[in-house]
């Protein structure tokens, strides 16, 4: 059986990139609070006898936020054997707060005293050991990201885990608290282990429901225990949980005010403080924030992006594709198969994969920002939006992962405790463009706006627009009526960028893209290539008296006042249900595009059949709001818990799209209309 | 015969590929396509 070993902290502590470092994984590291949500875990490298959990980020281990309740069940329940805490020594006293909490419950307490180089680098110090003589705990100063220190953390978590080292020490609170708690422990001391019972006696003078009914008292015990409460709470004048906080806060002032030197006088600012009075300003935020990117944007898609294409399609077409098409025929294969193979599989796919530089780009782009620490930025920027139209800020984290893949965004809502906010969100998040929705902008853009890097870019700022909007209208209904949940969100230093994370998270974004394209694309490919080449009595017949002509002349004209209205367009609207790209690799096989470059008149006059510049924006305003993928559809289902929110949320998608396409059509023919 | 053979590889891999997006799916790990390597969000079936 191996040992457990819990890494705990708080919000952007750094755990993530401790446990990436101890265990060999390379899971998601964020530099924005709230990555973790669920724990993780991963054995020690190269040490199968010790498991090292990833517990999510907290501040306290109080019972108010799905992160406390998920990290305090596992220090409870799970029994590890030793916690490592990692605290970020740039903010030490409030830290150790929680690290007063860790010691209460009685498991071992090692101090990953994390962001040390920062420190240093601030002209702080520290004097490490009288700071552990203070708390009862041993502690190693380290960098995550230099990874200093980490191997005397694992030695000494190790020794102390196989030498089953004891906790650290508790602190003490006023005397009438001490008094209370010492009764309290009296009336509760058999029903809990007596490890814990220091933290349990706590918790109950804090009126802390859970554990109240985890511990199922007795209505004379907790009649006592409500008496000596409300004696102390009288007799000093305030809440019991404000004692336990205003003592903890004075216990810690006192052991840092003798360990902690700060070299920067108070008042003085910093140089992400700097920053952020133009980055974070009133007035400049916005402006800002559009052309960072539009600067991604037009890097990614416009200029460094479209380099790359060529030679992807020239692999795809001209060496793959033609070769392929040479051999199979040499061989005496029937020109249905070549067809099937060549202008079905390898055109779909490959019209998709054209697009992985502009991805791979764009991806890096914003891990960039995200590890500079400007992405908390943002959020905190659109937190001060959102509240102002009665959203929560804490809808934007979602939101801001969205980038990547909806998924794991509709997924992140579970952090929002207020569950009109968490369905809204979970409605609203697929609203901001993934990354699978990035080939349908840039295909688009090439072919009709080849020179105006905003035209992809705001995809954001209309993205954004119509979550406040929906926001607004959707608060006015009595499904969502509600003062938002309140937001409180801790901005990171700036740092440089890591490279090397920068690069895996990059790589692991833009590998899932060429995974999808390998899989699910290559079989929707060939399905509609056979669609598109089959009669009803699965007969090889023309394009145009195909299946998927029939069914797509059935559903066109309810596109046709938006501005696609051609059956070609509208089969690739329902394709995209099953993943956005496919969209693209329905263009790819149906209009012929596999071959076509950025700019290239070919793929002007392809797409040109079937768009003009209006209908291409409405095309691309249609695709960023109508209901997601497939997968996102399920996590949609699993997050709501409910068939009836699902069917809910896809047909507000829809009706937005719908809507929003068709203003942009309509208005956009009436204003420009005559010069197309 | 070309026919068959080409037939075989091609059919073969496609549903090879559906086969394994079933299994995925019905193991709980299909119906999420982002990679866990990306995910910030522990999937539920990686902790049994």
């Amino acid at each position: 059986m191996p040992h457990t070993i819990a890494l705990a902290g708080n919000p952007n502590s750094g755990k993530t990139s401790i446990f990436n470092e101890l265990t060999g994984s390379t899971q998601y590291v964020g530099n924005w609070p709230g990555v973790t949500v669920e724990k993780k875990e991963g054995y020690l490298k190269g040490d199968k006898r010790h498991v090292v959990v990833d517990l999510p980020g907290i501040y306290s281990l109080s019972p108010y936020t799905l992160e406390e309740v998920v990290t305090r069940d596992f220090l409870l329940d799970g029994k590890p054997d030793l916690i490592i805490n990692v605290v970020d020594a740039t903010n030490l006293e409030r830290n150790l707060y929680l690290t007063t909490q860790l010691v209460e419950t009685g498991i071992p307490v090692l101090i990953a005293l994390n962001m040390m180089d920062i420190l240093e680098r601030n002209g702080d110090t520290i004097q490490v050991p009288l700071l552990s003589e203070a708390l009862g705990c041993p502690i190693i100063e380290t960098s995550a990201v230099s990874r200093a220190g980490l191997k005397d953390l694992v030695k000494t978590a190790v020794h102390m885990v196989d030498k089953a080292e004891g906790s650290g020490k508790v602190a003490k609170f006023s005397t009438p608290v001490e008094k209370a708690l010492l009764q309290i422990e009296h009336l509760i001391d058999t029903l809990v282990p007596p490890d814990t019972l220091r933290w349990f006696t706590i918790k109950v003078f804090e009126h802390d429901e859970r554990v109240m009914q985890r511990l199922n008292l007795s209505d004379q015990t907790a009649h006592q225990i409500a008496t000596i409460i409300e004696s102390v709470e009288k007799s000093m004048d305030d809440s019991a949980e404000s004692l336990i906080t205003n003592d903890r806060y004075e216990y810690l002032t006192g052991i840092t005010a003798a360990c902690h030197k700060k070299a920067r006088k108070m008042g003085t600012l910093s140089t992400s403080d700097k920053i952020d009075r133009i980055v974070t300003n009133r007035w400049l935020a916005l402006p800002i924030f559009f052309a960072v990117m539009w600067g991604v944007y037009f890097i990614a898609i416009q200029s460094v992006g479209d380099l790359f294409i060529g030679w992807i399609e020239w692999f795809f077409g001209d060496l793959i594709g033609a070769n392929i098409a040479l051999g199979l025929e040499a061989i005496g294969t029937s020109a249905w198969l070549v067809g099937l193979v060549v202008d079905g599989i390898i055109a779909g796919v490959g019209s998709v994969l054209t697009f992985v530089p502009q991805m791979m780009i764009l991806f890096f782009f914003l891990a960039l920002m995200e590890d500079c620490g400007y992405m908390a930025r943002v959020a905190f920027i659109m937190d001060r939006i959102f509240r102002k139209f009665g959203l929560s800020g804490k809808s934007f984290i979602p939101m801001l992962i969205g980038t990547g893949c909806s998924v794991p965004a509709i997924m992140a809502s579970r952090t929002i405790e207020n569950q009109r906010d968490r369905r809204m969100t979970v409605m609203l998040t697929p609203f901001i463009p993934c990354g699978a929705k990035l080939p349908v902008f840039a295909l688009l853009v090439g072919a009709f706006f080849p020179n105006s890097a905003w035209i992809a870019s705001s995809m954001y700022l209309v993205g954004i627009l119509a979550v406040i909007v929906s926001g607004i209208v959707l608060k006015k209904t009595k499904a969502f009526a509600g003062d938002p949940a309140p937001f409180v969100m801790e901005l990171p230093s700036y740092h440089m960028p890591r490279m090397k994370g920068v690069v895996i998270h990059m790589w692991d974004r833009g590998k899932q893209f060429i995974k999808k394209a390998g899989t699910i694309i290559a079989v929707a490919s060939a399905a509609i290539w056979i669609l598109q080449s089959s009669s009803w009595s699965f007969q090889l017949v023309d394009t145009q008296d195909s299946i998927l002509a029939s069914i797509g002349r059935l559903i066109a004209p309810i596109f046709t006042p938006l501005g696609f209205g051609s059956w070609e367009v509208a089969v690739a609207t329902i394709t995209g249900l099953l993943a956005k790209e496919t969209i693209v690799a329905t263009f790819g096989i149906v209009l012929g595009l596999g071959n076509v470059a950025e700019g290239d008149p070919t793929l002007l006059a392809s797409v040109g059949a079937f768009f003009n510049p209006i209908s291409a924006y409405s095309f691309m305003i249609f695709t960023l709001f109508a209901a997601p993928c497939a997968a996102a559809i399920g996590a949609t289902r699993r997050e709501m818990q409910s068939a009836k929110w699902t069917w809910a949320a896809i047909l507000f998608q829809t009706g937005v799209a719908y809507t929003a396409a068709l203003v942009v059509y309509q208005v956009g023919m009436l204003l420009f209309g005559r010069g197309l | 015969m070309a026919n068959i053979l080409v037939g075989l590889v091609v059919f073969g891999a496609l549903g090879a590929i559906v086969w394994k997006m079933v299994r995925d799916r019905r193991k709980g790990v299909g119906s999420c396509h982002s990679g866990c390597g990306t995910c910030p969000f522990a999937c539920e079936k990686r902790h049994d």
